[in-house]
């Protein structure tokens, strides 16, 4: 049995970060949960493994896109999964430089779309 | 035998030559030098007659007159003493020189009082330096008139070619009359100059328009001041032709003494252009209502998206039967209510000036709200201070409780931008400053609100008056207070304009203005 994948998760809303990271856990994974982009980079500092980043965009402190480009200064492979409720206009291009897999949802966001998403960028690099 | 004919008698008399005992060379002295000086006397007298005759209009005549007289007699009473040598006519020599004395005496009375007003004559040197003057005027006159000509050639050169239809009229009793049009014009009515000067312009137009043009005419001849309008008329004759707007502006002609009052008038088609700016309008209005659109999605993401996930984990406990759906209702109760507030907020910007306006004291509601303000934020220390405005009313137009929003939203802005900034800086500042001012422009009253939250951040200078635009963090502004506030300042026919303040200080921070025009009268409300 292939170890459960563990989840670093940055949503600053907590009444959805505490539903995410509930049925996120029902389907198997094992979620690192952050209250911005901040506090991702600081779990990842402090050396907290994942192996796919779940992130907000617009987030007090440090936003998604930043929080992107800092995690994947130290790990260019590094799958992510994107949800907002404003898609950037300039496309998901303006996210990410390309050297890993990224996928973007928009909210509302559907439990069973985003665990299939979080299993197809991390079932990419494998 | 009468006193004159003795006089005339000789008979007892010897002639003059006897008492200078015939001496040839006395008799010659006396002879030569009376005939000389007769001679000159004549002479001169000569001169004088011929400049008398060929000189019309000499100032004095009867005092040439008299002085020809003088000369005459004098030269006379010469001849006569040269006669008298060899015969002796004393008689005669005699009654000549009380003469000669009577008309020396006139003549010696008279040209004294004519003294000053022969010096008063200009001298021939001033009448030379007057006649230069004369000459150089004249010359000036030419080459202004020269200019002039030029000028009006330029001008007609304008009135026959600018696109602009131009027109003048003349006001007679019975109404204007148009006396001169340009080729502009002609095209525009499709008709000849000849038929179109001297009837009246309403001829041209619909009974509106031309009622219109009456009444302008009649505003411009009275004020005797420009007028300008515009005006939309039904295409002229053309099917299929589109309604035509135009601007129409008259002129005062500077009038001449005695001659009927004139106007010039220019029209100018400004379909076109109208056509543009409503445009513009459009699609200003479309990217209002995109940028919206976008911030509207942005801001209703957030709750949606807590609504469907907690949604779907009561609609998980029910089918298990584990845990309560209870708590997820409540999350779903309070962020529809978040919702709704956002709903109601964007309600209030799509109407911007319904309902009565009424004359309102806003020194008062202005205190009012500040005291609001001050009761509300107290616990936080955040000092809210109203300048003092003096015990006048600041009368405005509008409704109270729209100000009082409006400045509230203002406030807000300044309470979260001093909180803001404490994130960073616990020990900066909390001072708010409402400052009720009048007559900084000429009727109109301004009050700002000056904060000590750091200043508006450059990135969203230029847009902090678009909705959705915000500085706070996400979930803390709806980017919807300014606008608001801004749309309600237009609704009472004022503006919100905002700068930074004391940059680099510890007190740094914003002041927006709200300007709004002194209402001229205290009055009821008005529909």
């Amino acid at each position: 049995m292939t170890p459960p994948l563990r989840v670093l998760m940055a949503e600053d809303e907590w009444l959805a970060a505490e539903v995410l990271e509930e049925g996120l856990a029902e389907a198997g994974f094992v979620v690192l949960a952050a209250a911005d982009g901040q506090a991702a980079l600081e779990l990842a500092a402090a050396g907290a493994t994942f192996d796919v980043l779940l992130t907000d965009l617009r987030m007090p402190r440090l936003d998604g896109r930043e929080l992107i480009f800092r995690l994947r200064a130290e790990r260019p492979a590094l799958p992510v999964v994107v949800m907002t409720g404003f898609p950037p206009p300039e496309g998901i291009s303006h996210l990410h430089d390309g050297s890993g897999p990224l996928r973007l949802l928009t909210k509302p966001i559907d439990i069973s779309r985003l665990v299939a998403a979080i299993e197809a960028v991390a079932s990419s690099i494998s | 035998m009468s006193g004159i004919a003795a006089l005339l008698e000789t008979e007892a008399l010897s002639p003059h030559g006897v008492c200078l005992l015939w001496r040839s060379d006395l008799i010659w002295l006396h002879l030569v030098s009376d005939v000389l000086t007769g001679l000159a006397y004549w002479s001169i007298l000569a001169v004088l007659m011929i400049v008398a005759m060929r000189r019309r209009g000499l100032l004095y005549p009867w005092a040439v007159e008299l002085f020809a007289a003088f000369i005459l007699l004098c030269g006379a009473t010469h001849f006569m003493a040269a006669w008298t040598l060899w015969h002796p006519g004393y008689g005669v020599q005699g009654m000549l020189k009380a003469a000669t004395a009577v008309v020396s005496v006139v003549t010696a009375i008279v040209i004294w009082p004519l003294l000053p007003r022969i010096l008063a004559l200009p001298s021939v040197q001033a009448l030379a330096e007057a006649n230069a003057s004369l000459r150089r005027e004249i010359g000036e006159r030419r080459e202004a008139e020269h200019r002039a000509r030029y000028s009006e050639a330029r001008l007609a050169g304008f009135f026959e070619h600018i696109p602009d239809a131009l027109f003048v009229v003349r006001a007679e009793p019975e109404g204007c009359i148009l006396e001169t049009v340009n080729p502009s014009f002609c095209r525009l009515f499709r008709a000849p100059r000849e038929a179109l000067e001297g009837i009246s312009p309403e001829r041209l137009l619909e009974p509106e328009a031309a009622a219109e043009l009456a009444r302008q005419f009649a505003a411009c001849l009275a004020t005797g001041a420009p007028r300008d309008w515009e005006s939309t008329m039904p295409a002229l004759e053309d099917i299929g032709q589109v309604t035509r707007h135009w601007h129409t502006v008259l002129v005062p002609l500077p009038g001449t003494e005695g001659e009927p009052p004139r106007l010039l008038g220019s029209l100018r088609d400004v379909t076109q252009l109208r056509r543009l700016q409503a445009d513009l309008v459009e699609a200003a209005r479309r990217a209002t209502i995109g940028a919206m659109c976008a911030g509207v999605a942005h801001e209703m993401s957030q709750p949606v998206n807590i609504i469907g996930l907690w949604t779907e984990r009561a609609r998980a406990a029910l089918e298990q039967g584990i845990g309560t759906p209870r708590r997820a209702l409540e999350v779903v109760l309070d962020q529809t209510r978040r919702l709704g507030t956002l709903l109601e907020r964007m309600r209030e910007l799509a109407r911007d000036a319904p309902g009565a306006t009424e004359v309102f004291d806003a020194a008062a509601t202005a205190a009012a709200t500040v005291e609001v303000a001050q009761r509300a934020w107290q616990l936080e220390r955040i000092e809210v201070v109203l300048e003092p405005v003096g015990a006048t009313t600041v009368p405005v137009r509008g409704r109270a409780a729209q100000l009082e929003q409006a400045l509230l939203h203002l406030l807000e802005n300044a309470r979260d931008a001093v909180t803001r900034r404490r994130l960073l800086e616990p020990d900066a500042p909390g001072r708010i400053t409402v400052s009720l001012t009048t007559g900084a422009e000429p009727g109109s009253a301004v009050i700002a609100v000056r904060d000590t939250g750091g200043g508006v951040p450059a990135a969203i200078a230029a847009h902090i008056l678009d909705p959705f635009v915000t500085s706070k963090d996400p979930g803390q502004g709806t980017g919807l207070g300014l606008p608001i506030a801004a749309g309600l300042l237009r609704g009472m026919g004022g503006r919100i304009a905002w700068t930074n303040w004391a940059e680099g200080r510890p007190d740094a921070g914003a002041v927006f203005r709200m300007t709004l025009p002194l209402a001229r009268t205290v009055s009821g409300p008005v529909a």
